[in-house]
């Protein structure tokens, strides 16, 4: 089986098979450009080793997957609580990591990946208050007094 | 375009913008500026990343989510992610792709939580579509809302949207659509219901209702005989019923058809039902039709 050598942002060479790296649409699309595996390590210039270590333990996992459907409006994107097992445990990272995985799964194109992390963030959200939702990602409430009441006055119907 | 203004001043002036005027227009003016507005992120995700995220999330989470800053409300507001639209009941009425026959609704989560009323105190809220969800709402009393100005009147009765719905009070029946059902072909939305809610819930107002061709409202005494078809501008909408099941289809309608409709005035009002119920049923060519009047 081919090998290619991926570098991180902080010039750290790893070895990966190229079906395993090939689960990312921007490293296939290169790989296709050049038309043979390439010598030379590829650089990742936004994804720093351990995030790249992360992503391609997740890429190993799913080497397998059959490819992400086309259709974008499936039933299976809209429910945030569906991730696999394995997948669930994965993302059982601290914040800043979750949020480095996903950045790092966008800019590689790496569509399932990016879709499990915002599922993640998703079920992070889901059943908090704003001000919960405020604190768990430091968010500065910058409303005015006056829209923080008009707001509350519009969605007091539905905390009954 | 003053684009030797420092980034941290550009800020100010866009802390003075809306969002739609920023993240819409502003941020095509020139690279500078896209770069600028492109570059705002919270915990380090930028907002289309964001709004990936809140694809996953429900309606009344969407609520909290945009409860919880100005960029969050806005990436929720204005989104065009077709999967935020649909759950905030944002969506465009489909005229030309009619929906597929087994397709599923959501009903507005409004018509669980608020009441509507009048007498005698409980009403039914039916909106009669295939394979809706809780289509059957008791209601009781109308609330203090803003009709006119709250949110969430402007919203889709359901998702994905649809031009009618059929009202059941009491004794009463009323088939509603959209104000601008018949001549925007706009979808129904919580105010029309909520409008036809109160007309139903008046005593003096107990017949159907169906927004006529020529915008003026058209009373009818017997609702059941408009249930199947209603044309408007140069569509006609088809409701059909097989088996239990319903289904509604759009069609294009002849111009020399319609023009019979706007030319059309009637001065008495039971001559005008009667009227309007032959007229619309000819339209469509709905003849022989089994009806009472």
């Amino acid at each position: 089986m081919s090998q290619i050598i991926l570098l991180s942002s902080d010039n750290v060479e790893m070895k990966v098979d190229k079906e395993v790296a090939e689960r990312s649409i921007l490293i296939k699309n290169m790989l296709e450009d050049v038309g043979e595996t390439p010598d030379q390590a590829i650089p990742i210039p936004n994804v720093n080793e351990g995030v790249l270590r992360k992503v391609i333990e997740w890429c190993e996992h799913h080497r397998n997957d059959p490819p992400p459907p086309a259709d974008e409006d499936s039933d299976s994107r809209k429910k945030s609580t569906d991730i696999e097992e394995w997948d669930q445990k994965f993302m059982q990272v601290d914040q800043e990591m979750l949020f480095e995985i996903i950045l790092a799964a966008n800019y590689l194109d790496i569509k399932p990946l990016l879709d499990v992390g915002c599922k993640t963030v998703a079920n992070m959200i889901k059943g908090k208050s704003p001000e919960e939702i405020r604190k768990t990602f430091n968010i500065q409430n910058d409303f005015t007094p006056e829209e923080e009441d008009q707001i509350r006055r519009e969605n007091e119907w539905a905390e009954e | 375009m003053a684009v030797n203004i420092p980034p941290e001043l550009w800020l100010k002036i866009i802390s003075y913008l809306t969002y739609e005027d920023v993240h819409f227009r502003l941020i095509n003016v020139n690279k500078f500026l896209h770069r600028l507005i492109g570059g705002f992120t919270i915990h380090r995700l930028p907002l289309a990343l964001w709004e990936q995220v809140f694809t996953h999330l429900d309606y009344f989470t969407l609520l909290n989510v945009a409860a919880s800053c100005r960029l969050f409300r806005g990436c929720v507001k204005y989104s065009k992610s077709n999967e935020i639209k649909a759950a905030t009941f944002r969506e465009q009425l489909l005229l030309k792709n009619p929906l597929p026959s087994d397709t599923k609704f959501k009903l507005h989560p409004a018509f669980k939580c608020l009441r509507i009323g009048g007498r005698p105190s409980r009403a039914l809220l039916r909106i009669n579509i295939r394979d809706l969800e809780n289509p059957d709402v008791e209601t009781a009393s109308l609330r203090s809302l803003d009709i006119d100005n709250h949110p969430i009147m402007s919203e889709n009765i359901t998702s994905p949207p649809v031009q009618l719905y059929e009202l059941d009070y009491g004794p009463s029946k009323t088939f509603g659509g959209g104000a601008g059902t018949f001549t925007h072909s706009q979808p129904a939305t919580v105010r029309d219901v909520f409008l036809d809610a109160q007309r139903v819930t008046d005593d003096f107002c107990r017949g159907a209702y169906l927004t006529a061709v020529n915008t003026e409202y058209v009373k009818f005494n017997n609702s059941h005989t408009f249930s199947e078809y209603v044309a408007l501008d140069c569509h006609r909408i088809v409701k059909v019923v097989e088996y239990g099941a319903i289904t509604l289809k759009i069609e294009l309608v002849a111009d020399s058809l319609l023009e019979t409709v706007y030319n059309n005035r009637w001065d008495d009002e039971e001559e005008n039902e009667r009227n309007a119920e032959l007229l619309l049923l000819s339209m469509i060519g709905a003849y022989p039709y089994n009806h009472e009047v």
